[in-house]
Order: C-alpha cells, then structure tokens, then sequence
C-alpha cells in the first residue's frame, strides 16, 4: 500500500496508457496496418464473385448497395441490404464484421463497388466480395487495329 | 511537427517555429543537466561520472516509446520520419574519430554548441577544431569518396533486420538500459574521483 | 525505492505494453474512415472519357495519364501520353513517392473499372490527393472515342466540339499505337515544336 501511495501519479498515467492501448486494439473503427496485404485480394481477383458461385455459398447474405442500385433480384434465400453511405457506422460495420456469412457488394458502377470493397478490406472485414453478373470487367473487349500507312 | 500535423494543417513556418522552440528547451535542458562542463562529459569514458549514458540512453527510449505510442494510435506516420542511412565502413571509421575526439576534448557537437554559447574557451577552440574538420573533409572527399560511400546498406532498422516486432526491440532495448544504468552506478562508486566530481 | 529502480520499474512496464502491440509493417491508410468513404462516394473524382481525350489533344501538361496494366497491353495500344505503372507494382512499392510527381491531376486508368478504382481507393486512403480515376477504362474509350459516328442531320455547336475532339484523340491515339516503339517518343517531341512554330512568338 505504501508503494502505491507513494507512486500515485506513475500507476495512474501507466494504468491510463494501458486502458487506452486496450480500447485502441479492440475497436473496430480504424485501418489495419499493412496496406499490402489487405489489398492482396484484388491483386489476384479472389474477390470478385459471380452468380453461380453465390449460390454455393452458405448462410446469411449481407448485400452492401449503393442508393442508386437495387438489390440483385437473383439472389434469394436470407438477404440482408446494408445502404453504402452509411456502411462504416458503427452498426454496420460491427455487422459485417461479427458476420459468419458472405458480405457481398454490388453496384451499377462497378469501379464504387471496387472502392467500397478496398475500404471494407482495408478496415480487415475479409469474406466480403464484390458481386458481378459477368467476371471479365477488367478485360479489353476491342482490338487495336493500327494504321500502318506513315503520314 | 508529426503528431501534430496529422491532426490540424499547420503552415510551414508554424512548423519551423515549432522547431525553434524544441531546439531552444533542447539547449536549455543540456545546460541545465551540466553537459557544458567537458569534466562531466569526459568523466563518462573515465567512470567517474555516468550521467552521459543515462540522459543519452533515457532520452532514446522515451522517444522511441513516445514515437511508437503515437504510430500506434494514428497520430504519427513512421513511414515519413527519417532514417540515416547505414554505410558500414564510414560509420565505424566515423565513430573511432569521433570518440577519440570526445574523449580528448571532452565535448561532442551539440555539448560543445552548449557549452560554446555560455562563453567557455575551450569549447571555442573544439568548435574551430570541428570546422576544421569539416573542412578537410570536403577538400579530400575525391580520395576517401570510396570509403565514405562504401558497404552501403541503406536506411536500416535494427528490428527489422533481425526480424522481431518494433514494440518487442523496444521492450529488449530498456532491458539493456535498465542494466546499463546498474552497471554504472557500479562504475561511479568503482572509479570514483571526488576530486573532480566535487567540482562539476 | 530510490528513483533509479522507480524509474526502471516504469520503463519496464511501458517496454511490456510495447511488446504485445502488433506489429505494424508496411504503410497503412492514414485517412480516418469516415472521411475516406465520403471521398471515395464522391463523383469529383471521376474524369470522363471526353475529358481525358481533350486533355490529351491539348497536351495539357497538368495532368498524367497512368495504365495500370500489365507492359504487354501497354505496349499493344495504350492512351498517348500516358506511363505504364502495372497494378500490382503500385501497391508493391511506395506509391506516394511514384505520385510525387508535382502534377496537379494524375489519372488512373485500367480496361475496365476495377484496378483504376482499387489504385484510387488506395492513393486516397494514403492521403495521395490528386489521383482520379477515367470512367469507365479503356473499353468506354474504344466504344466512345474510337467507334464515334455521328448519325443524323442536324448537328448542335456543343455536340460537334465534342464530335471534334473525339476525332482528334481518336486520330492521335491510332498514330500514335500505330508507331515502331523507338519513334514514340520522336513523335511527341516534334508534335511540340509544330505546336510552337505555329503560336508564332519572337523572330
């Protein structure tokens, strides 16, 4: 007791720093370190997903829309829409990530689904996917023909 | 100023400022701990006096414990702090010349600065003999270019060349101060010259 | 206790804490979430195909245009003007130094919309301001620029200034894929000096 009484002020920012330390690697609000590696799924396109695969996939869907998008009407079984702006609040994102199903994103504008999804990776939600209906966006669908007459 | 700046948009010169007046209660501090008196700081190398090793030592870890709080809660980028970059033969060739320079002037730069701003002679004459030194130094670079340039391996991080977490270095470092502050109140009882410690 | 062994005591305890924190390697974002997210929803951050092609036919030296391809496609055809940064090397290396470039804009691009926008959501989550993304990627440009027709009789000012710069990329982006590799460079170099020559100036 005399220890503590004669330290007081010591124990007190020690104990205060350690709380904080705590609260810090418990919430949930903040980015990961380490960019790269949360950003490795889109390197190598694991986490694009398509209809038929969805439909092997079990459990309780969360569907992150954009407000100018509907749900995707394909999808049945237990759905649950999550709007985009308002994804990180702390609801939503303890939502996504306590949840034991896939998070799936869509969007008519795919390049806001690939934006909502690097934010989502980077905050260490994993399982989360973004949903097209084809899987060669990032193909080129036209050829360059070029002109091989010299002005 | 890192912690600062990530919270409010501080202009340049607000920074600088900033600067100052850290560089002001820097000076201040190093005089006020007795580190103009080239007695105390050669004592370090004698034994009779360790304060050198300690306030060196402390003032490391706590900016190192502060540095890794701050990067830990957001407020500060470690990325964009600067780390000297490591030339092997250059540092050791450097330090030798330093430390022998330390022990016969009894001053290093930022000591010898201090102790030259109170009006002491002998650290204007170790200040003209540092200038000296930086003089010849340019003017044979072209024939120690090779040795200053040499083995380099870039801006080096002890625990990320041994491979451990920089919270954990941290924690192995203080170790080897709290030791090295035991075995240097053995020293200053050991190698005690209160004939000179009396005075400074 | 004497100060010495409080002192160590504390050092010791704030050490402990320092070693369970995990260990934070490469960079991380460093914008806070929230604002990130209302960034990125942002349509600010877009730049239609329209937009780069007249950026590109007025050589505007504010902006650089960056394929985020693979070399082989960027050697096939890419938008003149434009330097080849591949995806996977942006977020490899540090990309706040590549950017660092003192250009105001600097314009992601990639075949469709998924590498341009992850290069976008990452640049601005390191707090790299002056990146955007053109909509749509290099298959909107083929379908806008380079199949543009005009049907109809009537024509309004608005839509043949577009129609004309359309042209123009269009022409430029085709002679310029169309060259050997090593005259690229020559081609842009003399495009300049006609520009110049043609601004008139002192004799």
């Amino acid at each position: 007791m005399e220890i503590i009484k004669n330290n007081k002020v010591v124990i007190v920012l020690v104990v205060i720093l350690l709380v904080l330390v705590i609260i810090r690697s418990t919430s949930v609000n903040h980015f990961q370190s380490d960019a790269k590696r949360w950003a490795e799924p889109s390197v190598s396109q694991s986490n694009i997903i398509t209809l038929e695969n969805v439909k092997l996939l079990t459990g309780k869907k969360l569907i992150i829309l954009d407000k100018n998008s509907s749900s995707p009407g394909e999808i049945t079984g237990d759905v649950q829409n999550i709007p985009a702006d308002s994804v990180l609040s702390k609801i939503y994102i303890s939502l996504i990530k306590n949840h034991n199903g896939p998070v799936l994103i869509f969007s008519m504008d795919q390049g806001l689904s690939a934006r909502i999804w690097m934010i989502l990776s980077q905050m260490g939600c994993q399982s989360v996917y973004i949903y097209t209906k084809t899987s060669d966006n990032e193909l080129l669908k036209y050829k360059f023909r070029p002109d091989t007459i010299m002005h | 100023m890192g912690p600062l700046s990530s919270l409010i948009a501080i202009p340049e010169w607000l920074d600088l400022l900033i600067a100052l007046f850290i560089g002001i209660g820097f000076g201040f501090s190093l005089e006020q701990a007795g580190f103009s008196s080239s007695r105390k700081l050669a004592g370090m190398f004698y034994g009779y006096d360790t304060t050198v090793i300690k306030v060196f030592f402390t003032a490391a870890i706590v900016a190192l414990i502060g540095s890794q709080l701050l990067s830990y809660f957001g407020l500060l980028n470690l990325n964009l702090v600067f780390v000297n970059e490591f030339y092997v033969a250059a540092s050791i060739v450097g330090g030798v010349i330093m430390g022998a320079g330390f022990i016969m002037g009894g001053f290093c730069p930022g000591t010898g600065l201090c102790a030259l701003s109170i009006g002491k002679i002998d650290a204007m004459i170790f200040f003209i003999g540092g200038l000296t030194g930086a003089f010849l130094f340019a003017e044979t670079y072209p024939l120690i270019q090779k040795l200053a340039n040499g083995s380099y391996r870039g801006p080096v991080k002890i625990n990320e060349a041994i491979g451990i977490s920089p919270g954990f270095f941290t924690l192995l470092l203080i170790i080897a101060a709290v030791i090295m502050f035991w075995f240097a109140e053995i020293a200053e009882k050991k190698f005690a010259r209160p004939d000179i410690t009396s005075e400074i | 206790m004497n100060t010495r062994a409080k002192f160590s005591v504390v050092l010791l305890c704030l050490g402990l804490i320092l070693a369970f924190l995990p260990r934070s390697g490469n960079s991380s974002f460093i914008v806070r979430p929230k604002n990130l997210l209302s960034e990125l929803l942002d349509n600010n951050t877009y730049y239609s195909v329209d937009q780069v092609a007249r950026f590109i036919i007025s050589e505007d030296s504010t902006v650089q245009i960056i394929d985020l391809r693979k070399p082989e496609e960027f050697r096939t055809a890419n938008i003149p003007g434009s330097i080849n940064i591949p995806y996977y090397t942006l977020i490899d290396r540090n990309p706040g130094s590549i950017l660092k470039n003192g250009k105001a804009r600097n314009i992601f691009y990639s075949n469709g919309d998924f590498d341009s926008n992850y290069a976008l959501a990452i640049t601005r989550g390191l707090n790299i301001k002056n990146t955007y993304v053109m909509k749509g990627g290099l298959n909107e440009w083929y379908n806008t620029i380079m199949n543009s027709s005009f049907t109809g009789e009537k024509i309004t000012a608005r839509e043949n200034a577009m129609f004309e710069a359309r042209t123009k990329a269009k022409k430029m982006f085709t002679e310029m894929n169309s060259l050997p590799d090593s005259l690229k460079a020559k081609f842009f170099q003399t495009k300049h000096l006609t520009a110049k020559k043609l601004d008139g100036g002192c004799e």
